[in-house]
């Protein structure tokens, strides 16, 4: 087992990141310490899906003319994850201005006071 | 409590998880399925059926076209969702408070973003017209140019970055990534096939490459200054301040 862990050392590194992430999201009561956890939680499956289109000993899925042909890494993941980078900054904004209105009505971003106010 | 509760569930995640790492087959070999299944056809043929020699291009704009289609427009969404949630143009002033700040404008990072604006502008451009050909492509240049209009608004003020780029033009170069691939997608109709798949009229015989080629670099700038508008829009959003009372700080 171990060994098929160190194979899959990224896979695994990404699994990690991702636990990171989901701890982030459910301890911390700041609510911009959350959206940094959703954020390590997205990189990590971006990093997951990008790896899994790694190829040993392979270029970049580049078509050159003339170039002497070789093994490529799979460009389906690149693909997907290049449009994903780019959606995640969006969401990541949506988050930022709800977290700004929160704060604009609360005075705070901290859940756990807004709790206590109630209370 | 709560903590103790957590750690607990985020370690049997984080078990689940590894052990199934660890019965997936090891990375970065030739014979997994990830690089059996569709990846030999891209290779070999993907240059000649989409017209480009940059593979990651040819997945966005051709094999996966209609993909790219919608997802340009979750940006538009999500912006939708940021002005729903933050108020419109008119609720809010247009300053900020890097307007506001003690220092108003520094003279030496003024000269740096001038020096460098023009280096982004031209990088950019590069990125996105080589893009067919080589690393690059609508999505980065679009990231470099949002980048750009970023460090110049935070040089030189919101409000002078504000009137340079207004919400009405911005409004319309939002719509450049749609407009792009309806333009393209209604081409391929004419020519005789289906929406985006960039067959064209044969007008002369061996020009349907090079109108293909121009065809994609019609949708990889249209996406890139789609998503440049979008960066700099989501940050101007986010830097707009409500209407308050301290209206005599702004000039």
């Amino acid at each position: 087992m171990w060994s098929m862990l160190a194979d899959n050392i990224n896979y695994a590194v990404a699994m990690i990141l991702f636990c990171i992430g989901f701890y982030t999201v459910i301890i911390r009561s700041n609510l911009i310490k959350k959206i940094i956890g959703l954020m390590i939680m997205q990189v990590s499956v971006f990093f997951f899906l990008v790896s899994v289109g790694y190829l040993d000993e392979g270029v970049a899925p580049i078509v050159i003319p003339g170039a002497a042909p070789s093994p490529m890494v799979n460009p389906l993941p690149q693909a997907m994850i290049l449009t994903a980078i780019v959606i995640a900054v969006s969401t990541t904004a949506l988050f930022l201005s709800l977290a700004l209105k929160f704060y604009e009505h609360h005075g705070t971003v901290d859940m756990d006071r807004v709790k206590e106010e109630k209370r | 409590m709560k903590k103790a509760v957590t750690l607990i569930f985020i370690g049997g995640l984080a078990a689940a998880l590894l052990y199934t790492v660890a019965l997936l087959p090891p990375m970065g070999d030739a014979d997994n399925p990830t690089n059996r299944h569709i990846v030999p056809r891209y290779h070999e043929r993907g240059e000649e059926e989409a017209g480009t020699g940059n593979l990651v291009a040819a997945v966005i704009l051709n094999y996966r076209g209609y993909d790219t289609m919608v997802e340009v427009t979750i940006f538009s969404a999500a912006l939708a969702g940021i002005f729903a949630v933050l108020g419109t143009v008119r609720k809010r002033i247009n300053r900020s408070y890097i307007d506001r700040a003690g220092v108003r404008f520094s003279f030496i990072s003024g000269t740096t973003v001038l020096l460098l604006m023009p280096l982004i502008i031209v990088f950019s451009a590069y990125t996105i017209l080589y893009g067919t050909d080589l690393p690059g492509g609508g999505f980065q240049g679009g990231a470099a140019i949002g980048a750009g209009v970023m460090i110049s608004s935070v040089a030189y003020g919101f409000h002078r970055a504000q009137r340079r780029l207004s919400h009405h033009v911005r409004i319309i170069l939002e719509s450049t990534a749609i407009s792009a691939f309806f333009v393209v997608g209604t081409v391929g109709v004419i020519g005789g096939a289906a929406f985006l798949t960039y067959m064209l009229p044969a007008l002369t015989p061996g020009s349907q490459s090079v109108l293909r080629t121009v065809m994609l670099l019609v949708l990889q700038f249209g996406i890139g200054i789609k998503v440049g508008i979008i960066c700099t829009s989501i940050l101007f959003a986010l830097m707009m301040e409500e209407d308050t009372s301290d209206v005599e700080h702004a000039s």
